[in-house]
């Protein structure tokens, strides 16, 4: 019988983006969930104008993850330093206890807070 | 008596003794106790601290024992020798080290035994022992964070425990406050590196730096690279200033910067303990003789109390070679009137069926201390030395947890399993539990659990079992299986050999792969484990809580089946048997949280009759899958068996101690007389 192996773990993850009310121009909240980490040191917020970038880590030191679980966790991380008329563009990167860094989510927006306005 | 201060003291006894104990360890109710004790320190027991059955006796009759080696005691018994109401028996407490690591990994409690009547009828005083030479150490740790390390060649296993992990992030480092009325002559500090950052290394910079601050004035540092231990050692620490009588000690990580990068060093450390070291002539309130050799330990002023005293075993002996059992159910206590339906199910088709008290394991195997070790060696007794034919089958009733405190009032702790280093995390494996013949890591019994946590979840899994087993009877075309796959073309291209391959030998084939309606494939799923499958075989992405029909995507995987829908089930089918081949999907060790495997056995009536799944990230693997599904839809053959037939033919150690068995390993999926 042929053997076949593939790691089945479930690195699962979601991502809300909590759109801050237009008239108070309340921060952009980047809420993110894992089912599961692995020798991870923590997370960095990267925002962006553009969908396809260029990109600049907003946070000014690294979110602490958990390391190593399998049980979900729950993060977040709010943005203050926005512009009711901007669409911003949002991802959450993995820093490994190597240094290695890798995209956890794909790209967000968060829409203009006028365009929603009224 | 108690009827003033007059104090006996009885030595510890030479080896020769050694024996005796042995052999005395099963006295008759009640004339051994059990006393647990959590750390090193002078302990005081009462006579009422025995329990209100305990009765008077003769004083120089009393021994205490550890790990079978007896221990000095003194009794105050107001001079009339008898060791009865108001009397208070001293002794030296120590805690339970761990093998390379300051406490054990599995349990806070040494145990002591008292043993209240001694072959020996005189026992002539002893003098106080002199102080050894040596310093004097303070030694401070606490075990807060689980972390699993892999050990370097040729070295013991790293601890499993630290105290604090402290991190190159603002705010992140480790303060304590110190007593410092008397300043120490060295200071140690122990720890570990936890990251390796590898831009750090290549950029010629150590993995890991740490400063050591006392009253914000820096002592002490260190420098080093990996995973590995690394000890400060800080001679003459010095005073606070103005004469204080404590000081403010900080463990600080520097955040670096990596030029070439433009991101700091990943440096995150754990540490794991501080130790004060004294000049032998240092007037400190309490000291003992350090067990290691090492001079004394200062230990608490005050007398302690045990942290809990209890009866020892004095049922029938288990090391007794008379004994014969096909069947040993392995149950917490409290758990035992609860079994009692399945073992007499059992006892009714023939099995001889042995019921032991996992206290009365540990008392007769390992000096009253609670470990997994115990329950192999006990197994392993059994199975070479009581009466032929040997047992073959194991049931572990009870949840477990890597809880250290199994005497907590609300552990899960009943019935503990090993931990084994599987892809970089602790793992609960009960394989380790059955490896009992050989040097090799397979099974030689078979073994699986009840995860109850109480008599009535206990019950519910049972009721399931003796429904199962009612129906099964009834059952004769119940030979049907599902198989579930995650929407990779891989997954589906085992999942469906697999059918084909039981659909070659008679069984149904209904097959289970994520199309573009995820609300269709959730009620396909549903309806599988509703229905008279005798077989669920998952084969894809997972977790503690879900099955997930694709890998890391947001938008296209989603959950297939979690463990919140196993209420929305339909009871009274007859149960599948669940092969979750998929990551973390048993990990049935956490103190708190639940797993989707035990949801399945815990919910009453519903869910599955058995499962099998990992307690860590795991590979999946068709030939394992294969031979699993092949013994487990042979008619007649029990779930235990057919397990472990399918691991004596695996080479992939992972696999065979990351997946356990959840559900009675006696019961057969298709009966005998579907042959």
């Amino acid at each position: 019988m042929r053997s076949w192996l593939a790691l089945l773990v479930a690195p699962l993850f979601g991502l809300w983006l909590v759109i801050s009310e237009p008239w108070q121009i309340a921060p952009n909240t980047i809420r993110w969930t894992t089912q599961s980490e692995q020798d991870v040191f923590g997370y960095d917020i990267y925002r962006g104008d553009q969908q396809d970038g260029p990109f600049e880590r907003i946070n000014t030191q690294t979110i602490l993850g958990v390391g190593t679980t399998d049980l979900p966790q729950s993060y977040q991380f709010s943005d203050a330093e926005i512009d009711a008329e901007t669409v911003y563009w949002y991802y959450v990167e993995t820093v490994a206890l190597t240094g290695e860094r890798k995209p956890l989510t794909p790209v967000y927006p968060s829409p203009p807070k006028s365009a929603s306005l009224w | 008596m108690n009827g003033g201060r007059h104090w006996m003291n009885l030595p510890g006894l030479p080896a020769l003794w050694l024996p005796l104990a042995l052999l005395g360890h099963h006295v008759g109710a009640a004339e051994v106790y059990n006393i647990a004790v959590a750390e090193d320190g002078r302990y005081q027991l009462q006579f009422e601290d025995l329990g209100p059955a305990a009765e008077p006796v003769a004083s120089d009759k009393l021994r205490l024992f550890e790990r079978w080696v007896a221990v000095p005691m003194q009794i105050e018994d107001g001079g009339d020798g008898v060791f009865g109401p108001g009397d208070t028996l001293r002794f030296t407490g120590r805690r339970l080290a761990g093998s390379g690591s300051w406490y054990d990994a599995y349990t806070r409690y040494n145990v002591f035994q008292l043993r209240l009547s001694s072959g020996r009828t005189t026992a002539p005083p002893i003098e106080p022992a002199a102080a050894p030479d040596g310093p004097i150490l303070a030694h401070l740790e606490r075990q807060e964070l689980r972390v699993a390390l892999k050990p370097a060649a040729g070295e013991p296993a790293p601890d499993r425990w630290y105290w604090q992990r402290i991190t190159h992030l603002a705010g992140d480092d480790f303060k304590l406050a110190l007593d410092w009325k008397a300043p120490p002559e060295r200071l140690r500090i122990g720890l570990m590196g936890l990251s390796h950052d590898r831009y750090a290394s290549d950029a010629n910079m150590p993995q890991h730096e740490v400063h050591i601050y006392l009253d914000d004035r820096r002592i002490g540092e260190a420098r080093w690279d990996g995973q590995a231990q690394a000890v400060i050692d800080i001679a003459a620490p010095g005073r606070p200033a103005g004469g204080a009588e404590s000081a403010l000690l900080e463990v600080r990580v520097p955040s670096r910067m990596i030029t070439e990068t433009r991101n700091p060093v990943i440096d995150a450390v754990l540490l794991d303990w501080i130790e004060l070291e004294y000049s032998p002539e240092t007037a400190l309130a309490a000291t003992i003789t350090a067990s290691d050799g090492r001079g004394r330990l200062k230990v608490d002023s005050q007398w302690l109390s045990p942290e809990r005293v209890w009866p020892a075993y004095s049922g029938p002996r288990l090391r007794s070679r008379k004994r014969q059992a096909d069947y040993l159910m392995i149950s917490h206590p409290s758990l035992l009137s609860a079994l009692a339906p399945l073992a007499e199910f059992h006892r009714s088709r023939g099995k001889r069926v042995e019921v032991v008290e996992v206290q009365s394991i540990y008392d007769e195997f390992n000096h009253g201390v609670v470990s997994p070790h115990a329950i192999a060696d006990f197994i392993g007794h059994a199975r070479r030395f009581w009466q032929p034919p040997a047992p073959t089958t194991v049931l572990l009733v009870g949840d477990a947890s890597w809880d250290r405190d199994p005497y907590a009032p609300d552990t899960r702790n009943l019935v503990p399993t090993m931990q084994v280093l599987v892809d970089g995390q602790l793992a609960a494996s009960d394989n380790g539990l059955v490896t009992v013949e050989g040097d090799d890591w397979l099974p030689d019994l078979a073994v699986g659990r009840l995860p109850a946590g109480t008599p009535q979840e206990l019950t519910g899994m049972i009721d399931k079992v003796l429904a199962f087993a009612a129906r099964g009877e009834a059952r004769p075309k119940g030979r049907r299986a599902a198989w579930i796959a995650g929407e990779e073309p891989e997954l589906q291209k085992v999942s469906t050999a697999l059918a084909e391959l039981m659909a070659a030998r008679g069984f149904q084939a209904e097959r289970i792969y994520p199309g573009s309606d995820s609300a269709t494939d959730q009620s396909r799923v549903l309806q599988a484990l509703s229905g008279d499958n005798a077989l669920v075989h998952f084969l894809g992405h997972g977790g503690r809580f879900v099955w997930r029909t694709g890998p890391l995507d947001l938008r296209a995987a989603k959950d297939l089946f979690n463990a919140d829908d196993i209420a929305a089930l339909e009871p009274g089918h007859a149960l599948p048997f669940v092969l979750s081949m998929t990551c973390s999907s048993g990990p049935f060790d956490h103190p708190q949280a639940d797993s989707i495997a035990e949801v399945f056995l815990r919910t009453p009536q519903q869910g599955a009759i058995g499962v099998l799944a990992a307690s860590w990230r795991i590979p999946a693997s068709h030939r394992f899958s294969g031979n699993l599904a092949l013994a487990l839809l042979t008619p007649g053959k029990p779930l235990g068996t057919a397990v472990l037939e399918a691991k004596r033919l695996e080479k992939r150690r992972n696999l065979v101690e990351a997946y356990n068995l959840l559900g009675d390993p006696g019961i057969s999926l298709i009966p005998e007389a579907e042959q």
